[in-house]
């Protein structure tokens, strides 16, 4: 990396250093620690959930699906703004109300202590395990694409987050993820901009997302309604709806956020941001994807992006194998860029057809040849992940196409923005996180059930702690988590057997009255237990986990209701 | 902007979910509208 883009990284993380240790304003109560008072304005805190949501492995993920798979992942954020508004009718106004810290303080109030621990309990297993991941995934990455030393890579994505996050509190962490959510937005403006000039100069911006529509990149919206399929209108409004109802209803890290807000509108006001925004903004990260695909239909990408295994190869008996599948792949591309350049000069409807069928088949070999050398992955690294593909490429590459564009094909200055969006991207999230996991530790655990008559001055001192504790755990985590590919995989899992599951009990608290403290306990473990029967049994395997969340739903209330049918109802609940 | 005890939203509000609805039907349609425009 250039000694420039070294200065932009450097300076991006000692400005945000900078700016969350002065944060500090009220945080010397565990009020203000954790809530800011209920004083943050709705546009920040509207910003703080957006860049909560927004973590580096969406920023790189969704590009890399972008590249691969065209803009179709779109449609999963459509459940999302009518999921704002119920959220925004509904929970938002009872959590105010009820001067709640945590959402799962709520369900104590509305049913018994054992659900809300629970509740808290499973919040803290998935999250705690998910912020590892969450710095484990960018920094793989970028220790791979720009040869540092992976645990230096950890520590500099988690060290700076743990400290202005245990320090400042939620203040902190609000205006730090203001700051970030402009890096990545402008990272991102500029990483397009920089795309579109890069086109040929006889290949207009129109001309390229014909191209990009050819080889299916341009499938928006889709009304197929199939339950195998992850990412079609129908999953996204429907189970989308569900997920996004229990991320941003029931998940603490997001619920923090709105909880800092002045008052029930403008908590409402910062959700509906996300409302008007989401949708763009993940179009326009997708968009990048796409016209990174257009890049390297004209300048050529390498044969796998993940150079690691390639590497591998180079060192084994098989190297000579792969050297004749990377000379038959830069064949393969001249083939397939001639064809590019022709679709996007065709004119009339049949010469256009002629040059579509071209240009198809010459994508087709050079996916054909990929293939080969995923092939020879599985074969030589025993990396059995290489045999899905996502659209045209190996499934686990995708993650690694963004990031090669970045630091290969950017200028100088622009490779350093774009590392520091990466950087907000995963520290935003990290320190909505390590506040929400302090947050649900000490108030439901440590404050309601170990030591509940301390003084606020104590309970300050173990929040900070526990803040410390979280970062660190979160640290190790991802250390180990970078070495094992399916543990992030088990992590995922986890989360989204318990999302469903955990909206269902806020159904059962919110929409019925006769619901019981044992009935939402015991609700809640049949909800998890079902989805979790839902995504392992053969039968059932193939359905698209976003329709996990509804089902988890489904069996909570089922299972809720019929408990409490058999339970009396606890006297004094409200 | 108002504060209140109550759960319920305020016209106000209302309008404002009215346009998030609104304005994600007008997303929606200008995505459809680019897949045939250029699929």
């Amino acid at each position: 990396m250039h000694t420039v883009d070294w200065i932009v990284v450097g300076a991006y993380l000692v400005w945000i250093v900078w700016d969350g240790l002065r944060r500090t304003k009220d945080a010397d109560k565990v009020e203000g620690y954790f809530l800011a008072n209920r004083s943050l304005p709705w546009w920040a805190v509207g910003l703080s959930v957006m860049a909560t949501q927004l973590s580096a492995i969406t920023l790189v993920g969704t590009t890399g699906q972008g590249y691969a798979d065209g803009m179709r992942f779109v449609q999963f954020y459509f459940g999302l703004p009518v999921a704002m508004i119920i959220l925004s009718v509904t929970l938002v106004p009872f959590f105010y109300r009820a001067r709640v810290y945590t959402a799962y303080e709520y369900l104590e109030k509305r049913f018994d202590l054992k659900t809300r621990t629970l509740a808290s309990i499973l919040f803290l297993l998935s999250r705690g395990m998910s912020c590892g991941v969450i710095i484990a995934a960018p920094a793989v990455i970028l220790s791979i694409m720009l040869g540092w030393n992976l645990t230096l890579t950890i520590l500099a994505i988690g060290l700076p987050t743990v400290l202005y996050t245990m320090v400042g509190g939620v203040q902190a962490v609000t205006w730090t993820d203001v700051k970030q959510m402009a890096v990545i937005v402008g990272g991102l403006v500029a990483a397009v901009a920089a795309l579109i000039l890069g086109l040929p100069s006889d290949v207009s911006v129109a001309d390229a997302l014909h191209v990009a529509g050819a080889a299916g990149r341009m499938n928006t919206v889709d009304f197929t309604f199939d339950v195998r399929q992850t990412y079609t209108f129908w999953s996204g409004l429907l189970g989308g709806l569900f997920l996004m109802l229990s991320y941003f209803g029931c998940d603490q890290s997001q619920v923090q956020r709105y909880l800092t807000a002045k008052s029930v509108d403008e908590g409402r006001h910062s959700l509906l941001m996300s409302a008007f925004f989401k949708i763009p903004l993940q179009a326009l990260v997708l968009l990048a994807g796409v016209l990174v695909f257009v890049f390297y239909l004209f300048n050529q990408p390498p044969m796998l992006f993940n150079r690691v295994h390639a590497e591998t190869i180079e060192r084994s008996g098989r190297a000579s194998d792969y050297r004749a599948l990377e000379a038959e792949f830069a064949q393969a591309f001249e083939v397939r860029r001639s064809a590019s350049s022709a679709l996007a000069s065709a004119e009339g409807d049949e010469q256009r057809a002629q040059a579509r069928a071209s240009f198809l088949a010459a994508n087709n070999e050079l996916k054909a040849v990929r293939a080969r050398a995923a092939g020879l992955v599985r074969e030589i690294a025993g990396d059995e992940r290489y045999r899905d593909f996502t659209g045209d490429t190996p499934g686990p590459d995708v993650n690694y196409v963004f990031p090669t564009f970045v630091t290969t094909r950017l200028p100088v200055g622009l490779v350093g923005l774009m590392i520091a969006a990466i950087f907000a991207a995963a520290m935003s999230s990290i320190a909505a996180e390590l506040n929400s996991l302090a947050t649900a530790s000490v108030i439901d655990i440590y404050r309601r059930i170990l030591r509940p008559a301390k003084t606020d001055a104590h309970y300050l001192v173990v929040s900070k702690l526990a803040t410390a504790f979280w970062g660190i755990f979160a640290c190790v985590v991802a250390v180990f988590a970078a070495g094992l590919g399916s543990l992030i995989e088990v992590v995922n899992r986890f989360g989204s057997f318990f999302y469903g599951s955990l909206l269902g009990v806020f159904v059962l608290a919110l929409v019925f009255r006769r619901a019981t403290g044992h009935g939402a306990f015991v609700g809640l473990l049949a909800g998890m237990a079902l989805v979790a029967t839902v995504a392992f049994h053969p039968s059932t395997r193939s359905i698209s986990f976003l329709w996990h969340n509804p089902i988890g739903v489904v069996g909570v209330v089922v299972a809720g209701l019929a408990v409490s049918n058999l339970t009396p109802r606890r006297s004094g609940a409200s | 902007m108002s504060d209140s005890d109550d759960t319920r939203s305020s016209p106000d509000m209302r309008r404002l979910y009215a346009l998030a609805i609104a304005c994600e039907v007008v997303v929606i349609a200008a995505l459809w509208a680019v897949k045939r425009l250029f699929s």
